[in-house]
């Protein structure tokens, strides 16, 4: 029942999420045809000051190419912390602030079973976001011809889901470190989305800034195979959101309400 | 087990601040005690260190024979004993029937028939958000899901507060029938009406500290007001005897706020040559009021 509770209490975030997820992929897709064609004349052109980068080739051949670029490595990764950030925030810190934690703590749980309940379903609702492109760009890719393979949106979702756990481990942290009822989803932000945004751009001029860079290790390879999988960043990744998710559960026991 | 809940000099410092101090609590099993005590004085603090959602500074406590600061036995407290906050919001975003539904999966003993007795009369709508109830709805249903527990042990801060005056009867009758099936009731109240009307033990704390500690009855049988008209000049000290709480002196006319010992102060009243010496009995809320003072 601590699971429902977390999932009625998130579920509009998840449900408003989840249609944000949904309008992007078929924006990106729909832009296809409209893209390409621009981008093919500026190919074509033969002025040396024009500004051409080094992916544009590959995005006008390859229509895979184009959707991870656009997708999985740019806007919906942007948007898919920005969701994970606000499905994650919450906790018996925002409950004393609407005034509901005497009662969720008149119940028999422990503190770290309320924590538990509420960080699974965001790890769940987080990778169904990131899933959902998986099975929206297949369907939407037939109506401008062209085709792509479910098993890379799986894929990469899940890559996505598992490298951004991390987001989720952080603010459920933050959560219980900063009072008021949505002092802590402002703080999370511009603590976790500046940083990120900001690495990410330094990363795509400095290369070796790419290895901390963990939009691009959520991104992955724009054709995923299993040899491309980042296994050691992926368990780097995995013990710093343990490691953030077993500080949330200290802080939880230790604050007095 | 005779006694339900047992503190021992328990407190709690905020800062500077002792919000509680010293406190030694016993409540005895079956009883209705009320707890009294002014705005601040550490009713809420004591009430919330008993539910393991503060921790001691000092001291301990037990309820049901279980510690209140062990998170492991703390929560093995909360499935047997029941508490209603003094801030009884609940979950806004569910309805009557999800929060019922949710409360009702922690608890093996939930009491389906008073659930459906009390949902039928405090008249609650099963399928209304929370958050469109009104202040009274949403107290009666803190208090059903509380009551509806099968718990043995009540724990209720401000239980009527918001409550209309039908709605507060029956709350007081519900509480009354939760201690006729054995159950033990601890609760915080600013009604005294409703403390003389259903409490059978007073315990009063002023400034964090326990300040009294009596069954109803003795208090109300013991409790007096002396009033003796002196021509001579006396001072306070004069009845510095045992059981005299206060002693005002205007002019000629001395009263006495005693607690017990009332035959002693009348002789000393008289040896003192007074005129005349009056007894009256006095209510909770003046017994209220003159303990408050008397500790200030």
């Amino acid at each position: 029942m601590l699971l429902y509770k977390a999932w009625v209490e998130s579920r509009w975030r998840f449900i408003c999420g989840a249609v944000a997820v949904t309008a992007l992929s078929i924006l990106f897709v729909r832009l296809h045809p409209i893209l390409i064609p621009q981008w093919r004349a500026g190919l074509a052109l033969q002025d040396p000051h024009a500004i051409k980068p080094r992916w544009l080739p590959l995005g006008v051949s390859d229509y895979r190419f184009y959707i991870w670029h656009f997708l999985f490595d740019f806007r919906l990764q942007n948007l898919w912390v920005l969701l994970a950030i606000v499905l994650s925030f919450g906790g018996l810190l925002r409950e004393h602030a609407n005034g509901t934690v005497a009662f969720s703590l008149s119940l028999p749980v422990t503190r770290n079973r309320w924590l538990i309940s509420r960080v699974l379903i965001a790890f769940l609702e987080t990778t169904v976001l990131a899933w959902i492109p998986a099975f929206v760009v297949p369907i939407a890719s037939v109506s401008v011809g062209q085709s792509y393979p479910i098993g890379q949106g799986f894929a990469h979702g899940l890559l996505m889901a598992v490298v951004g756990s991390v987001f989720v481990g952080v603010a459920a942290f933050l959560s219980l470190i900063l009072r008021g009822e949505y002092t802590p989803l402002v703080v999370t932000l511009a603590m976790l989305a500046v940083p990120y945004l900001v690495l990410q751009e330094w990363a795509r001029r400095v290369s070796w800034a790419r290895k901390i860079d963990i939009a691009h290790v959520m991104a992955g390879a724009w054709l995923l195979t299993w040899r491309d999988v980042p296994w050691l960043t992926i368990v780097m990744v995995c013990l710093l959101t343990v490691l953030f998710l077993g500080l949330a559960a200290r802080q939880g026991r230790r604050l007095e309400f | 087990m005779d006694t339900v809940l047992e503190t021992d000099k328990l407190s709690k410092r905020f800062g500077d601040f002792e919000a509680v101090s010293g406190l030694n609590l016993r409540v005895r099993k079956g009883s209705i005690c009320a707890f009294l005590g002014q705005n601040g004085a550490g009713k809420t603090t004591t009430l919330r260190m008993l539910l393991g959602m503060m921790r001691p500074s000092q001291g301990s406590g037990h309820i049901l024979g279980l510690r209140i600061d062990d998170e492991a036995e703390s929560v093995r407290i909360r499935e047997r004993a029941a508490f209603v906050a003094e801030d009884k919001r609940l979950y806004d975003y569910m309805t009557v029937r999800q929060i019922l539904r949710f409360t009702k999966s922690f608890f093996p003993g939930w009491r389906t028939d008073r659930e459906s007795d009390l949902l039928r009369r405090l008249d609650l709508p099963l399928g209304c958000k929370i958050r469109k109830l009104s202040k009274g709805m949403r107290t009666k249903l803190a208090l059903l899901l509380a009551f509806a527990r099968g718990s043995e042990f009540f724990i209720l801060d401000e239980p009527t507060e918001g409550l209309d005056p039908v709605a507060t009867e029956m709350v007081l009758q519900i509480v009354v029938s939760l201690a006729a099936e054995g159950a033990t009731v601890f609760f915080s109240s600013h009604q005294i009406a409703e403390v003389e009307q259903i409490a059978d033990h007073i315990l009063m704390i002023h400034k964090g500290k326990l300040v009294l500690d009596s069954p109803l009855d003795r208090i109300k049988d013991e409790y007096r007001q002396v009033q003796a008209v002196i021509h001579c000049p006396v001072q306070n000290c004069d009845f510095e005897l045992d059981g005299v709480e206060r002693v005002y002196i205007d002019g000629s006319t001395v009263s006495m706020i005693v607690s017990h010992n009332v035959d002693a102060v009348m002789d000393r009243a008289y040896k003192m040559n007074a005129v005349s010496v009056e007894v009256a009995p006095l209510t909770l809320k003046e017994i209220f009021l003159e303990t408050v003072k008397a500790s200030r």
